[in-house]
């Protein structure tokens, strides 16, 4: 579902990435308090959006999924902070957003 | 002297003991979270989970489950009744005493099938989904 559709990332409310399907992004950071969301399209973040607030540490990777969930009207998008183990299976099948359409 | 000495051995016994009662309440096993909040596909059909080829559990959609798992190499994967062979597609983890893994379930769409599959997930996204499920208890018994 929606896999013609390039989702839009945020970082802090900036549109930091349009992540086509099967795709990753790959961003730097200061350390602190960030928060994090997803679209379906658009430059603007969503006000009544549900955000992921990680506090990031220096040299630390965090790894964030875009992920779909079908309702009965409409896929609801979100993003999900999986781990290294779970994200290292994902990178086989994923090629990296080099511009992100920005 | 014989009283000191006396006094001396006992302490150290007390504080044996109480070393041992600390090694003791170490936990042996680790939890597992086993979370369901898939949407509307397949929203009827229970999952089974499987751990290392035994069922563990049944599992509606908006549920969760927490397992006490003994540490070692386990292969976590489900099924369902017309997909009773899936493998291929088992997360394979290494269970550390102490520790707490969140396991999301989640159903990708493809062209002409539909997959099923563990997301190992952090405490920080699997508290609002814990939030929005209800807690399955004893899922294991028929």
């Amino acid at each position: 579902m929606m896999g013609l559709t390039a989702f839009s990332a945020f970082i802090d409310d900036s549109l930091a990435c349009h992540v086509h399907n099967n795709r990753f992004s790959v961003h730097t950071l200061a350390p602190g308090l960030h928060k994090f969301s997803a679209r379906a399209d658009g430059k603007k973040q969503k006000k009544n959006i549900q955000t992921v607030d990680i506090n990031l540490k220096a040299g630390e990777k965090y790894y964030l999924v875009i992920d779909v969930v079908d309702r009965y009207f409409a896929g609801s998008i979100s993003l999900i902070e999986v781990t290294y183990n779970t994200a290292k299976k994902m990178f086989v099948t994923l090629k990296e957003e080099t511009d992100c359409g920005l | 002297m014989k009283k000191a000495i006396a006094f001396i051995v006992a302490g150290i016994l007390i504080s044996s003991t109480i070393v041992a009662q600390a090694d003791t309440a170490k936990p042996a096993t680790a939890k597992v979270y086993f979370i369901r909040e898939t949407g509307f596909v397949g929203s009827l059909i229970n999952f089974r989970a499987k751990i290392n080829d035994s069922v563990v559990c049944k599992m509606s959609n908006k549920r969760y489950s927490i397992h006490d798992i003994a540490p070692g190499n386990y292969t976590f994967y489900l099924t369902t009744w017309d997909m009773p062979k899936n493998k291929k597609n088992g997360l394979e983890l290494e269970v550390e005493a102490g520790k707490t893994y969140y396991l999301r379930m989640v159903i990708k769409q493809k062209f002409f099938e539909n997959i099923i599959y563990y997301q190992e997930i952090t405490e920080n996204s699997a508290a609002p989904l814990l939030a929005k499920c209800k807690l399955e208890e004893n899922c294991g018994a028929d």
